[in-house]
């Protein structure tokens, strides 16, 4: 039974990957900056499920903290990304005190 | 192991019965992390299909929303079932929840920021074009 | 050594809760100017954030080592002292009162969410690849802020419908099937969302239906 676990998840592991590839697809022929965006973003989020699985099979508990880490990392670059295009600048104040000057990204 | 356990299990010991006991919970464990693994598997890949096929940026977020949300959850609930109660389950379940709040935030700025930009979606039904009108 | 670093521990502690606890009565009325005390006092946030912090930190880290647990207080205190300068010390951050009622809503959207995607995937799976994207408004009858952010984050999270934009009192939703953009739909989930953030108080068996 353990070992026939172990190839299940090795599996996941290399569907994981494959889903990966196909998305680099659509990160390098998107049409859109749009489109790059949200496939970088849904690499993360692959990538933080491989690193998962990834440390149920080196047997490490403490590598899951690194996915929490690249998801909270993943969520910020998105965020930073479009807001440098929006504004071609990061120091801009997104809430005003005011309601007729709120912006938002 | 099998052969072991029918042994163990026609000689009626105490402990072999305990240990066919056992055996089925695992046995239980076993089955739901496949299930669960199998089915998100299905949804991430699904999702990733999506986003190559579909024809339009609006569009293709719901296929990566699909993603995010129920393939990412199955997989980490199968992790969490497979690990049973310990520190590692607890982790993967913050991992999941944090998961649950980022990406629906991720989707909305994405789609905001391209809708602000002036980006048209296609509206009305839609059909794939034919294999033979596109070559 | 650890004798020595527990006792040291404790005292820190508990003149730390005094000072706490000495500044806060004086500074109260003050306060109350700029906070939002919704249904509960300024201290019942700064305990229960304080606990949500202490088990996330003790979840993480997993070790209960004197110098470890030091560290672990040193950081909650900053946090809490972060948060009070910024003055986020309310509902929103610590929504201790609606916790229930939080995870009823969420298996409520569980379901939504799975029968979501089994739509979602029979389209785009189907070879003909029949969708048929809509723009559709749809009215928030919630009126704070958190209320609107758990209805809108509701739609974006299940699949089939994006929130693109928030006006006044309506988002714009952009949903990948005509049959799912459904008014009656959009509204029941408005209603819990409501009620999950506790600005509705009649059971929803009642209201929904």
């Amino acid at each position: 039974m353990a070992i026939s676990l172990g190839y299940i998840i090795l599996a996941s592991a290399f569907l994981l990957i494959v889903s990966m590839v196909m998305m680099l697809v659509r990160l390098i022929g998107g049409p859109s900056l749009y489109d790059r965006l949200l496939a970088v973003n849904s690499f993360g989020t692959k990538i933080v499920l491989f690193l998962c699985v990834f440390c149920f099979i080196i047997d490490r508990p403490d590598g899951v903290d690194i996915a929490l880490l690249y998801a909270l990392m993943n969520f910020i670059a998105t965020i930073a990304v479009l807001k440098y295009f929006n504004y071609q600048a990061l120091d801009v104040t997104l809430i005003c005190e005011t309601a007729d000057e709120e912006t938002s990204i | 192991m099998m052969i072991d356990l029918m042994l163990a299990a026609s000689s009626s010991h105490p402990e072999a019965e305990l240990a066919l006991h056992i055996d089925w919970l695992e046995l239980l464990r076993w089955c739901l992390t496949v299930v669960f693994m199998g089915a998100g598997l299905f949804f991430v890949l699904a999702g990733t299909l999506g986003v190559l096929r579909l024809p339009d940026f609006y569009t293709r977020l719901h296929a990566a929303g699909m993603t995010d949300t129920l393939g990412a959850e199955l997989i980490l609930l199968a992790l969490i079932v497979q690990s049973g109660f310990s520190q590692m389950s607890l982790k993967l379940l913050l991992v999941a929840l944090f998961l649950l709040i980022t990406s629906p935030t991720a989707t909305h700025v994405i789609a905001h920021s391209a809708h602000k930009e002036g980006l048209e979606p296609i509206l009305g039904p839609y059909k794939a074009p034919e294999l033979d009108e596109a070559e | 050594m650890a004798l020595n670093l527990l006792q040291i521990y404790e005292k820190v502690i508990v003149s730390a809760f005094a000072l706490c606890v000495c500044k806060l009565k004086t500074f109260r009325k003050t306060l109350s100017l700029t906070y939002n005390f919704k249904n509960g006092s300024f201290l019942r946030f700064v305990v229960s954030l304080t606990l949500a912090l202490a088990a996330t930190w003790l979840m993480l880290s997993g070790y209960f080592k004197p110098m470890l647990l030091t560290l672990g207080v040193i950081s909650i205190a900053t946090v809490i002292g972060l948060c009070h300068r910024m003055k986020i010390i309310d509902f929103e951050t610590a929504p201790y009162q609606t916790t229930v009622r939080s995870i009823r809503y969420f298996a409520w959207l569980f379901i939504e969410i799975v029968k979501a995607n089994m739509q979602v995937v029979k389209a785009v799976l189907n070879v003909n690849l029949e969708i048929s994207p809509t723009l559709v408004r749809v009215p928030m009858p919630q009126t704070t802020d958190i209320g609107r952010t758990i209805f809108a984050n509701s739609i974006t999270l299940t699949p089939g419908t994006v929130s693109v934009d928030m006006e006044d009192d309506e988002i714009l939703v952009h949903a990948l099937l005509s049959e799912m953009s459904d008014p009656d739909d959009f509204k029941e989930m408005g209603e819990r969302a409501a009620w999950s953030v506790g600005e509705t108080h009649i059971p929803l068996e009642n209201k929904v239906k």
